[in-house]
């Protein structure tokens, strides 16, 4: 919303004149955000004033049309000047703007005498571009005729105006409008607020009643007035100052019927809309819109209507979308006479809806979007028809009034409560000033009743009122308190374990990534063995291509793989903790009634697809880009190493096993369960896929299911005693089935319960003359220790000899001689 | 043999002669092999002196005791020697074995140093800290949200702009009653409803609007919200609250202001500024949570009332590192997170 300092001065009873500093501070503490401050008419200086174009000379030799002009800067006969102009919008007799040698334009446009055009020119014709007013160039201003020539036009013409661009909250529709700033100005600074609507405006024939329509839709539209007026001048040129102001707030200037009809909305708020009386048919109704209604709004635009449009119409047809826009069907033309203005109040869901099914932005729908003063229709219609009769001639022939009288709300203030809110112990005094200062009074003291005028809505609560009261004090004046001390529970277990993921990934070379969720079913199908129907689907994608929302995190790792690579980054190791999204079946999540209780959430979440956290990496290259190190690879090994590294952060007691899973070599992935809870995969990625992302080496990579592992993690480890009797160190070689994982061999023998076993290792694996095909040899690597004496080397025999005993029988193994 | 003679004849001068002998040849020896050779020549069991002192036994006390005196000087005279010379050529071959063994130390130094957490995570993990370290705990919930979750649960009315699908990705279809959520909001209710008041909460989380990846605006971003609900909650403790976060976040040296706002699930509401490097920045909104949303969910407001706080972490990242361009953040590239380091 933009506003000049001036016409909100004008609404204030100041002695002194407010400052553009006072205002913007007292805006910005007020809570609407001054966006920009513009200074009109910064840098005009020296001698510009009003002149008469006399006389006109039409240099034809040119490429195009200049003019040379006589124009009169004085009383006197002999106050005339030559000035050459480009522009040809205007006639002798005409006043102007005339900049003389010495002055200065808002650009650091110093004006001079000078030769041009084979004449001297004496100074300068003004346009409003030029005057810094409007940034349109339809030459030059043309002012009204009352203005004296001679006499100074930055004063005559108040060229000189400080203008606010504010932010507007969307539950202040009140301050859409000069009326609400400036009640709010004048709040701040302790002045006395001239309400424009208390002017005391009389028109004759105002009161003559005249049935000139009716409200259909009662639920939409709370107010009516209709106001014909007749004898209307439609070519009488805007006054000066309206237009200036209107340029100022943004707004074009069109034709002295639309200008009025803005300019009484930025006054006080209140959209009207003028209609051509004599292209009605009958009366005017406020209706919904009839099935297959159609309607060409201003802009333009013909739209299809709904039967949730509200519209005002004729006897015949839509005439407008009410609130909105206007037809083009009953505009006011060139050649209009007689109208008949439409002031009324509707209600904003409605415009709010039909806003947004017509995807219809206007200055009268923001308005009324955010709520208008269901009072205001009244006074603002007979405000606009007095300026219909003073600058068009027109005639007021009666009005037709259909109001609902709206009562008065009143709010409960919980004392307690404002004091708990703002922190501040108020005196009764200072409570009722604040709120009278917003327009509410106190009604009643015990308890606290508070009237709320009706330009504020939004008003409802204690809280409401609390705002308005720290608003008006200052937010700056809260007082510090700091809350009570909470109990304090810490992270949770699942919460410390993803941190310790991180910080291990990190610190073992891994890079973390952030990748979009949004993907295309094909390539979702790379790694994940899900049909489409389980894919979540985003019903208004971004990109088409990408309506999906993804069920592994190895696709997209796999597409920043490649752009890193495509920038030069070849040897990497990168990670990912996100979300990945299915569901089971199809489903709806109603609306709930409110309140609601824990069991709602518990079935609504029950309807949610399934969403658990993953962890995801890919590596390839160089482990190490340091030529003193050794130089290896990123490799399968290395992707299962790390899961297992990240499962024994967890603690957990894990099975690993040979897979074949969609996206990985088939001979090289692993898998990692507790019972039948998969806890994730790892291993080299399928060379099919990297070939289609051209790598020259094969990727490896990893996945594991967080929310799968948080079940299984444990953190709390129980200690043995450290034992110090001697240590007894056997190893043993072994046949058995090439095929047997290793794992399982040692797990096994982990397993037999053997309660002086306390470590055994894999130390080699061999494959060669002496083994016979399918099969291999195992070396493992024993050590013996009891917790109570030191073992004889019988006991250590006998025990190597149980293992032997036990893989023979598990594994059909036999010792390797 | 020539050493019984010496014994024998008592012939000092042989003595005498057989101990400078082996002194000098002590005394020229150049490596520790060298002297090896010298100590069995010299004084090991077949050397003249060694032989002799040998054949003390033989000799009648008078002179046993004599030569005995003698020899005895001069043999522990020369181990003496020999110890002495010992040492120091173990320390000279010693110091030319670490000249020898002498590296760049430095080289080990280079090519180190791939890996990182992605800034936005540290940023939050500095949120969540500083929170914790105030007895707050921390609360996730799905991205795939209801939308009553969502909106309706924060006094978000039905016709409200952010609810269009211009702003909002709708799940299956409009009508689904899921969306992506667009703020972490929903978290906090579902913190009302699954804990026992009073509630000190933050939820950091990942949240989705439907905007064009640019310069400064991202599809998915990350937000942290605060929620306190508690007895005599108003805006003094939102206040200290977040002047004491801003200050844990940027430096003791930074201000903060609350000015007037709306959001409709706190009344008042308020946007918090912090003064930083120079200047004010929008951080965030805030404000005392609105009771219909408390009343929404069971909570009796005249005992109990709440403030509730939000702001970006990838606005947050942009000012306090400096970082120009919303998409370093989304694309992946490892040399971003790398700049970061390996800051939890």
């Amino acid at each position: 919303m933009k506003v000049t300092l001036s016409w909100l001065s004008e609404l204030i009873e100041s002695k002194q004149s407010i400052s553009a500093q006072v205002a913007q501070q007292a805006f910005t503490q007020l809570g609407f955000e001054v966006e920009s401050v513009t200074n009109i008419g910064e840098g005009l200086t020296g001698p510009i004033i009003i002149g008469q174009v006399i006389q006109i000379e039409e240099l034809t030799e040119y490429k195009k049309p200049i003019r040379y002009c006589q124009v009169k800067i004085g009383k006197d006969s002999n106050d005339v000047i030559g000035i050459v102009c480009g522009a040809s919008n205007f006639d002798a007799s005409d006043k102007v703007v005339v900049a003389l040698p010495g002055s200065m334009l808002p650009g650091n446009f110093s004006i001079s005498m000078r030769e041009t055009y084979g004449k001297t020119s004496e100074g300068m014709i003004c346009s409003l571009k030029e005057l810094g007013i409007a940034d349109e160039h339809s030459g030059i201003l043309v002012v009204d005729s009352e203005f004296e020539i001679g006499s100074d036009a930055v004063d005559a013409l108040r060229l000189k105006d400080t203008v606010f661009d504010l932010s507007i909250l969307p539950d202040r529709g009140y301050a859409l409008s000069v009326r609400g700033l400036a009640r709010e100005l004048a709040m701040h600074i302790e002045a006395k607020f001239l309400d424009p609507i208390s002017r005391g405006i009389n028109i004759e024939g105002v009161n003559r009643q005249l049935e000139l329509g009716e409200i259909v839709a009662k639920d939409a539209c709370t107010k009516l007035i209709l106001t014909k007026i007749t004898d209307v001048n439609v070519q009488a040129k805007t006054p000066w100052e309206m237009k200036r102001r209107l340029l100022l707030s943004g707004m074009r200037s069109i034709s002295l019927p639309v200008d009025i009809t803005n300019y009484v909305m930025i006054e006080l708020g209140q959209p009207l809309h003028a209609f051509d009386a004599d292209r009605l048919t009958g009366k005017i109704q406020i209706r919904y819109a009839d099935e297959g209604e159609t309607l060409q709004t201003l802009d333009h635009t013909d739209r299809q209507l709904s039967t949730r449009d509200l519209v005002v119409a004729d006897d015949k047809r839509a005439l407008s979308l009410a609130g909105l826009m206007g037809g083009t069907d009953s505009e006011i033309g060139d050649n209009s006479k007689n109208m008949i203005l439409e002031a009324a109040h509707f209600v904003a869901h409605q415009v709010s809806e039909s806003a947004r099914r017509h995807n219809l932005t206007s200055e009268a729908g923001r308005r009324f979007q955010r709520g208008v003063d269901p009072n205001l229709p009244k006074d603002t219609a007979l405000y606009a028809a007095s300026l219909f009769v003073a600058h068009a001639g027109g005639r007021v022939q009666g009005s037709f009034v259909s109001e609902n009288p709206t009562s008065a709300r009143e709010v409960n203030l919980d004392l307690d409560l404002l004091e708990t809110i703002t922190g501040l112990t108020l005196t009764k005094n200072e409570i009722v000033n604040v709120l009278e200062k917003i327009g509410c009074s106190v009604v009643s003291l015990e308890p606290y009743k508070v009237l709320i005028p009706s330009w504020r809505p939004d008003i409802v609560d204690s809280n409401c009122i609390a705002e308005e009261i720290l608003r008006v004090i200052g937010y700056d004046l809260i007082p510090n308190v700091s809350p009570p001390v909470a109990k304090g529970y810490g992270l949770t277990k699942n919460q410390k374990l993803l941190n310790d993921l991180r910080s291990f990934l990190a610190s073992s070379k891994f890079t973390e990534v952030l990748t979009y969720p949004f993907i295309s079913a094909e390539k979702n199908a790379e790694f994940a063995q899900l049909s489409q129907d389980h894919l979540v689907k985003i019903a208004n994608p971004l990109s088409d291509e990408q309506p999906y929302l993804r069920s592994s995190l190895l696709p997209g790792l796999f597409e920043t793989l490649s752009r890193n690579f495509n920038r030069g980054n070849t040897n990497l190791s990168i990670f990912e903790i996100g979300s990945v999204y299915f569901q089971e079946i199809v489903q709806d999540i109603s609306r709930v009634e409110f309140p609601i209780n824990k069991n709602v959430l518990v079935s609504t979440d029950k309807a949610l697809p399934d969403q658990p956290k993953m962890l995801g990496g890919l590596i390839i290259g160089s482990k190490s880009e340091n030529f003193f190190s050794s130089s290896e690879s990123w490799a399968w090994p290395d992707a299962i190493r790390v899961v297992t590294e990240l499962l024994n952060l967890a603690n957990i007691d894990y099975k690993i096993r040979t897979t074949n899973k969609l996206g990985f070599h088939p001979g090289r992935c692993a898998e990692f369960l507790v019972e039948d809870l998969e806890l994730g995969v790892a291993g080299e990625v399928h060379p099919n896929i990297g070939d289609k992302y051209s790598f020259v080496h094969r990727v490896s990579g990893f996945e594991l299911n967080l929310s799968a592992v948080y079940k299984v993690a444990n953190d709390l480890v129980l200690a043995r005693p450290i034992v110090n009797y001697p240590v007894a160190k056997e190893d043993l070689a072994i046949l058995i089935d090439l095929d047997l994982p290793s794992a399982d061999l040692v797990k096994s023998v982990k397993n037999l319960g053997i309660s002086e076993l306390e470590a055994v290792d894999l130390f080699d694996i061999y494959l060669g003359d002496q083994v016979p095909k399918g099969k291999k040899s195992v070396a493992l690597a024993f050590r013996f220790r009891a917790a109570d004496r030191t073992l004889t080397s019988e006991e250590v025999a006998a025990l190597k000899a149980q293992i032997l005993h036990s893989l023979e029988q598990l594994f059909g193994a036999t010792i390797r001689s | 043999m020539p050493s019984d003679e010496i014994v024998n004849e008592l012939d000092l001068a042989l003595l005498e002669a057989a101990y400078h002998a082996a002194k000098s040849a002590i005394d020229s020896v150049q490596d520790l092999e060298a002297l090896k050779s010298v100590k069995i020549q010299h004084v090991g069991d077949k050397s003249k002196l060694a032989i002799a002192n040998r054949s003390l036994g033989k000799l009648d006390q008078n002179l046993r005791a004599k030569y005995g005196a003698i020899l005895g000087q001069y043999r522990a005279e020369l181990n003496q020697l020999l110890l002495n010379k010992q040492n120091e050529l173990t320390k000279q071959r010693d110091e030319e074995i670490l000249t020898l063994e002498k590296v760049d130390v430095t080289l080990a130094s280079l090519g180190i140093g791939n890996g990182g957490i992605h800034p936005l995570h540290s940023t939050i993990n500095r949120v969540v800290e500083i929170f914790v370290a105030m007895g707050y705990s921390v609360e996730e919930g799905p991205e795939v949200e209801a939308e009553w979750l969502n909106f309706d649960a924060l006094n978000i009315p039905e016709n409200h702009p952010a609810r269009s699908m211009q702003d909002t990705f709708y799940i299956n279809n409009s009508q689904s009653g899921m969306v992506l959520r667009t703020q972490t909001s929903p978290v906090q209710i579902r913190a009302l409803l699954n804990r026992e008041l009073p509630v000190y909460v933050i939820s950091p989380g990942k949240v989705f609007r439907s905007d064009e990846l640019d310069q400064t605006h991202t599809p998915v971003f990350h937000q942290v919200e605060g929620l306190v609900v508690d007895k005599g909650i108003g805006m003094p403790h939102l206040k200290s609250t977040i002047d004491h976060f801003a200050k844990q976040m940027f430096g003791p040296e930074v201000q903060t202001r609350l000015r007037p706002s709306y959001f409709p699930f706190t009344e008042p509401s308020a946007e918090m500024d912090v003064f930083f490097q120079g200047r004010w920045v929008e951080w965030g909104g805030c404000g005392v949570v609105n009771p219909k949303v408390l009343e929404g969910v069971g909570i009796d407001t005249s005992a109990y009332s709440g403030f509730a706080f939000g702001m970006g972490i990838e606005r947050t990242l942009m000012f306090r590192n400096g970082v120009a361009d919303m998409r370093d953040m989304v694309e992946g590239d490892v040399r971003f997170t790398q700049m970061f380091g390996k800051i939890h």
